[in-house]
């Protein structure tokens, strides 16, 4: 029996304070998404609408964020593209996660050629540095909301799958595990009841970090003008647009570069938090 | 089989695997070639002759392994738009690439272990707590939004430095460092945010062990005893971190030599890609994907080379 | 009890202790490792502290060379003077300079306690470098000296050897040789062979006791192994949640333990003479949580001679002659009635 006393107990933190830390995140991504879901409804103008006379305005009454080069309303163009930058933030990881995931997972649970594959796929994924794929696919594939999703929703895969194949690797071993089998369960069986609701927790926390990195990816591909195609709004696009007036009317680039990092900053804050709640290593199975 | 046999073998695999891989997008819509290189208005049999010409009527996968074949010898073929030979492109492109991503690193490196040592010496001190929130927030910039953002500082408000454009070494150490420093902090900046994290968890478990302990009992004064006794054990997981980050920083040296127009490959490839130029896009990514295949293969091998044990787990598996 | 050979500037201990105090803060309270232990050493003479794991031995001793992590909320209190002077009041710079200088220590494992990126001739370096004052071509040639003094071979390709080459009993002798270095008035070693194989166990004790005797130095030997300290300590403290509850020297406590505890140990030791298939006696029980100090003494659950005081009431260390014990029924002359 050692209680060694050279090594103090940890103190262990109880309970979470509703802090400023937590709330200022959340309602901001509230927001966000808020405001993308109900853009329609709110008498927002056309985003779309160019006055060249009004062009490169400051902030003002009418306009609150002021307009862009071609005249166009920068608030409704900012919440028009969160709407596009929530789409592809949140449908590409989610069907990266679906196929990544069924990937790893029968790798991590069936190895042997299966696992063999599948780490050659993910391999082959990984090889390439990501943007560089990603421009390839979209130019090639063509730019559109879908093929843009469908281009990172592809590059998500690899991560995925990683996270799924060592989480069941992890789980495919311990007993309970075994003793399904010994019941005469299936393979599917197992795979769905035993397996995949203990991944699943690390899955989403790793979910929220890729909303965050796509986001960033496809305003990066936006902003190189190989992402959503031109009128339609988006976050990358319009920092594009604004880096040519910098001098004369920063505010066109700085203010959707702010709302982007402010979004970024948040998602990261939340999914640090989900992280921390759910991380495998602290539970306590 | 031989542990290094494999590894070779293992890499051979991979670069024909990527660069098939990037044929078969680059060529998904090979009508639009000739196209994109005629013109809307060319008849048919103008299409279809420059179809002839290129080869373009041929199975994907003849015209793959010709390709490869050629490859293989230094030859990538000629860019349509300057009728340049793309390899040559590349070669004289690739120092400034090359320049910037080492600038970069370097900058990171620079912040992070400083960052990290002194973050370690009081561990949820103000420096710890300060510099973590720093690279929390680094690490939600997107690099694109950095480089916008340093120009605007340095450039447009402070008129301290260029905005765009390239001076190469032959025109004067400074002007190339001028030209190179915002580019480079554009993707430093981020990148020690991730290279400071991982050192400073490293050091702390270090800071943990016996070994530590002994050196303080033998009377060395704090900061010798992290940089003598702490940071060389630790430095490995930087190493490997280091190499698993290089993919980004390619795809982040695309982004800033278009902010900066800096003449690299990256913009190179952005270049061919919006010219719709597909041999040189085609010789670019297999390329920059090779390279960044034999990078990271290298980078395993320093490892391995570094840390037995690694040797060993990887030959059993 | 004093010896008059090195150390000792005035005459009086060389080290001297006075109610230390360890305790770390958690989220059950705080929990007390050390509370409340004095001790003299005199020059020259070997002090065993002897207890089971938890009793804050090891605790104890770092305590004092200011080595318990400062980071994770450990209070440190008590007074502690080496040769006269006051450790805790010294300055953080001057306090290094004197561990570094008149203290070595060896610690438990040596296959943890060397650094394994650094070669071993630069680590017995190091502290002659620092502390005094060698150049790295002087510091070599001793620390090649002192491998040859604490009885490796080949000293010389040893020098430049990482630990992870060398074998456990061999990665102990450096450590000594790292400890000695600086030819230190106290040398502390923390359990020193636990780590090692039973054949090498001796050769380690005995290379400490040589250099301990050759250079005049005050040892204490932290061990949780009575028989060990049997052989090896001049004087022995017997350590129990955190208090010392018997001081004599080790004749007195072989001949006549006072604490019954310090009796119940010396009965879990095997002996020779007992007869084949003699049960090996334990202590029942368990060591108390030392983050629920109850009243009473603190070995009361476990000790066949309890009664109603020493549930009540902490026994003091009372003296007698010149051994300490902590006990309302103490054996031996004039007490030990069973409750």
């Amino acid at each position: 029996m050692s209680a060694s006393a050279a090594e103090p107990a940890t103190v262990a933190r109880r309970g979470r304070p509703i802090s400023w830390a937590l709330a200022l995140p959340l309602a901001w991504v509230a927001l966000v998404v808020f405001l993308a879901i109900t853009a329609d409804w709110i008498g927002l103008p056309d985003p779309a609408a160019q006055e060249l006379i009004l062009r490169r305005k400051p902030p003002s009454a009418e306009y609150l964020l002021g307009t862009d080069n071609l005249g166009r309303d920068m608030l409704s163009r900012i919440i028009y593209g969160g709407r596009t930058s929530l789409i592809v933030g949140i449908c590409a990881p989610f069907f990266g996660f679906l196929i990544g995931g069924a990937i790893g997972m029968s790798a991590g649970y069936f190895r042997g050629k299966v696992d063999l594959l599948a780490v050659g796929f993910i391999d082959i994924l990984l090889a390439f540095p990501t943007l560089v794929l990603a421009l390839t696919f979209v130019a090639y594939l063509g730019q559109s909301l879908f093929n843009v999703t469908l281009a990172l929703g592809i590059l998500s895969i690899p991560a995925a799958a990683r996270v799924s194949r060592a989480n069941t690797m992890a789980w495919a071993n311990r007993d309970f595990v075994l003793a399904a089998r010994t019941i005469g369960a299936s393979n599917w069986r197992i795979l769905t009841r035993e397996i995949l609701p203990n991944v699943l927790p690390a899955m989403f926390a790793f979910w929220l970090v890729a909303v965050s990195v796509i986001i960033v990816a496809e305003g990066a591909l936006s902003f190189l003008g190989l992402g959503i195609p031109a009128p339609q709004p988006s976050w990358g696009g319009m920092i594009a647009d604004g880096r040519e007036a910098l001098d004369v009317a920063p505010h066109t680039a700085l203010i959707p570069a702010a709302v982007m990092f402010l979004t970024v900053l948040s998602l990261n804050f939340l999914g640090d938090m989900v992280r921390n709640l759910v991380d495998p290593r602290r539970s306590t199975l | 089989m031989h542990w290094l046999a494999r590894q070779v073998l293992r890499l051979a695999v991979v670069l024909f695997c990527v660069t098939l891989l990037t044929f078969l997008i680059v060529n998904i819509l090979p009508g639009d070639v000739a196209t994109a290189i005629l013109g809307g208005l060319a008849t048919p049999e103008d299409l279809a002759g420059l179809r002839a010409d290129l080869g373009l009527d041929r199975p994907m996968l003849v015209r793959y392994f010709d390709w490869l074949g050629s490859a293989l010898s230094g030859d990538l073929g000629r860019s349509h738009r300057s009728g340049e030979p793309v390899a040559q492109a590349i070669v004289d492109r690739l120092p400034v690439s090359l320049q910037l991503m080492v600038m970069a690193q370097i900058i990171a490196i620079g912040i992070a272990v400083p960052a990290a040592l002194l973050s370690v010496r009081r561990p949820g001190g103000l420096f710890d707590r300060l510099s973590a929130s720093a690279a929390f927030g680094f690490l939600a910039t997107p690099n694109f939004m950095l480089g916008i953002l340093l120009i605007y500082l340095f450039s447009v408000t402070l008129d301290l430095l260029p905005a765009t454009g390239f001076s190469p070494l032959s025109e004067g150490l400074w002007a190339n460092l001028e030209s190179m420093i915002l580019p480079a902090l554009s993707l430093g900046l981020i990148e020690w945010t991730v290279l400071m994290r991982v050192l400073r968890s490293d050091l702390l478990t270090t800071l943990k062990e016996d070994f530590i302990l002994l050196a303080r009992a033998k009377g060395l004064p704090p900061w010798r005893v992290l940089l003598q006794h702490a940071l060389r054990p630790s430095s490995f997981t930087l190493i490997t971190v280091i190499g698993l980050n290089i993919g980004g920083l390619i795809g982040g040296a695309v982004i800033v030599e278009q902010i900066f127009a800096l003449p690299g490959v990256g913009r190179l490839l952005l270049g061919g890609i919006f010219n719709r130029d597909l041999i040189l896009v085609q010789g670019t990514v297999s390329f920059i994907a090779a390279g960044f295949v034999l990078v990271n293969f290298l980078v395993d091998m320093l490892y391995a080379v570094l840390d037995p044990r690694v040797r060993h787990v990887r030959f059993r598996s | 009890m004093s010896d008059a050979a090195s150390g000792s500037v005035n005459g009086g201990p060389l080290l001297s202790v006075r109610d230390a105090r360890v305790g770390f803060s958690t989220v059950r309270g705080l929990l007390r490792a050390v509370d409340g232990v004095s001790f003299d050493l005199q020059a020259g003479r070997t002090l065993g502290i002897v207890g089971e794991s938890g009793s804050g031995k090891s605790v104890l001793v770092r305590s004092l060379i200011g080595l318990v992590g400062t980071g994770s909320g450990a209070i440190v209190g008590g007074d502690v003077r080496l040769d006269g002077q006051d450790v805790r009041g010294l300055s953080a710079r001057n306090f290094r300079q004197l561990l570094g200088r008149d203290i070595g220590i060896v610690f438990q494992d040596p296959m943890t306690s060397l650094n394994p990126v650094m070669k071993i001739g630069r680590q017995i370096g190091e502290g002659l470098r620092l502390n005094r004052g060698l150049d790295s071509a002087a510091a070599a040639r001793r620390a090649v000296e002192l491998l040859v003094e604490v009885g490796i071979p080949e000293p010389e390709r040893r020098a430049s050897q990482y630990p992870h080459e060398l074998s456990g009993g061999m990665r102990q002798r450096v450590a000594i040789a790292i400890a000695i270095a600086c030819e230190p008035k106290l040398l502390i070693a923390d359990e020193p062979t636990t780590a090692l194989d039973v054949t090498v166990q001796r050769q380690i004790l005995d290379l400490l006791q040589r250099e301990q005797r050759e250079r005049g130095m005050a040892m204490i030997l932290i061990t949780h192994d009575l028989g060990v300290a049997a052989g090896r300590a001049d004087d022995i403290m017997v350590m129990y949640a955190g208090r010392a509850v018997e001081m004599a020297t080790t004749r007195e406590i072989f001949r006549g333990p006072r604490m019954p505890y310090t009796e119940a140990l010396l009965r879990s030791l095997p002996r020779l003479s007992d007869a084949t298939h003699t049960r090996l006696s334990a202590i029942p029980g368990r060591p108390p949580d030392l983050a629920r100090r109850g009243t009473g003494c603190s070995f009361a659950p476990r000790c066949a001679y309890r009664s109603a005081c020493c549930e009540a009431e902490e026994p003091a260390l009372s003296r007698e002659g010149g051994r300490g014990f902590a006990c309302f029924h103490p054996l031996g002359a004039g007490g030990g009635t069973s409750a």
